[in-house]
């Protein structure tokens, strides 16, 4: 590596640093993520979302545009499947929880959480959700194992 | 030209073995480790989003959902020692994502919508730049998207290692040195068009 380029960079760092330095919002942002910690949980992890960046998957998008999300606990055996539609500057959200059967889900977003119960056939619906970050914890009626959660996911 | 470091130093050594203490103890509740893990990567992330020019809105989105991902991922890493490249990857990712949604771009009325973005900040700090730091930004900012968005990451503080710099980009390691050279030259090449004086370099 030239000495110069390495001397270049420090003084680009040192630039950047003060002309466009990390802003204070997104650290607080950043360090309050901790207080979602939980303890004890099986994580359900993205597996498929129809707005992800491989462009095989791409098709129209915008708003009114449907969007598709899989999370898979593998451990489990379960699987999370959302419809998301915005609605104005909102999301509204239709679930199916596979197997299907009775569940407390608690939806987390940057606005709160909103508790919501899936119908005997796993589905759940939560209308109005605030735009950004969501996961939901997921607990089964009479189910004693720890609670599953789906990766945070900018909807 | 240089060949693309391989050889671990004994710096990234203790790098590595000072995150892999940090991310595990945030795994299990101590949040100064958690506090110190945001400090030494924000400015990664951020650079990944300035680098892909994503709106202030989705920015805010993107940089929340990296960090708290990783909040349920701390005691899952299979590298922990490698989590700046996991948040690097992540960001990465996200910005793809909220680039292909592109959601906020729709023109709005909603107050709330432009409530979330920045208030100029970006703007007012330049005033604070001397003449010819603010020409050099100004330069920068002009290289192409290519050269930009690699060179945003590389001069982010800390400095990010070239397996960071590498998940950000989506490129391979031996990659990044090469071309972390042209971008540097092509620089050097503005600056002279436009009078800035960046010193000499060694292969002139």
């Amino acid at each position: 590596m030239d000495h110069s380029d390495d001397k270049l960079i420090q003084e680009l760092r040192s630039l950047a640093a003060r002309a466009d330095p990390t802003p204070e919002r997104m650290l607080r942002a950043a360090k309050a993520s901790y207080a979602w910690r939980t303890i004890d949980s099986e994580l359900a992890e993205l597996a498929y979302d129809s707005a992800g960046h491989d462009p095989s998957l791409a098709g129209v998008r915008g708003p009114g545009t449907t969007r598709m999300l899989s999370f898979a606990a593998v451990e489990r055996g379960w699987t999370i499947e959302l419809e998301v539609t915005p609605v104005a500057d909102s999301i509204d959200i239709l679930g199916q929880l596979i197997p299907a059967g009775h569940a407390l889900l608690e939806v987390r977003h940057g606005g709160g959480v909103e508790l919501v119960e899936s119908d005997e056939l796993g589905r759940f619906a939560v209308k109005r959700v605030q735009e950004g970050p969501v996961s939901i914890r997921c607990t089964r009626a009479g189910d004693d194992a720890p609670a599953v959660i789906t990766d945070w996911t900018t909807l | 030209m240089r060949q693309a470091k391989v050889s671990v130093s004994r710096q990234d050594v203790e790098h590595q073995q000072e995150v892999r203490n940090l991310v595990a103890a945030a795994a299990v509740g101590d949040e100064a480790a958690w506090n110190a893990l945001v400090d030494r990567f924000s400015p990664l992330v951020y650079a990944i989003v300035q680098g892909f020019r994503i709106n202030p809105a989705d920015a805010e989105d993107v940089n929340q959902t990296v960090w708290l991902r990783l909040v349920e991922h701390l005691g899952r890493l299979r590298e922990p020692e490698r989590v700046g490249a996991w948040i690097a990857t992540t960001t990465r990712n996200e910005c793809l994502r909220a680039l292909r949604l592109a959601r906020r771009q729709v023109p709005t009325e909603d107050e709330a919508v432009f409530e979330r973005a920045d208030p100029g900040e970006g703007t007012d700090r330049r005033l604070l730049l001397s003449e010819r730091d603010a020409a050099l930004w100004r330069l920068f900012e002009t290289l192409p998207e290519r050269c930009k968005q690699l060179l945003r990451i590389v001069i982010a503080d800390p400095a990010p290692s070239y397996d960071e710099v590498a998940s950000a980009v989506g490129l391979s390691v031996g990659s990044i040195g090469p071309t972390r050279a042209r971008c540097l030259k092509q620089l050097r090449r503005s600056a002279e068009l436009a009078g800035i004086d960046l010193g000499p370099s060694d292969s002139e």
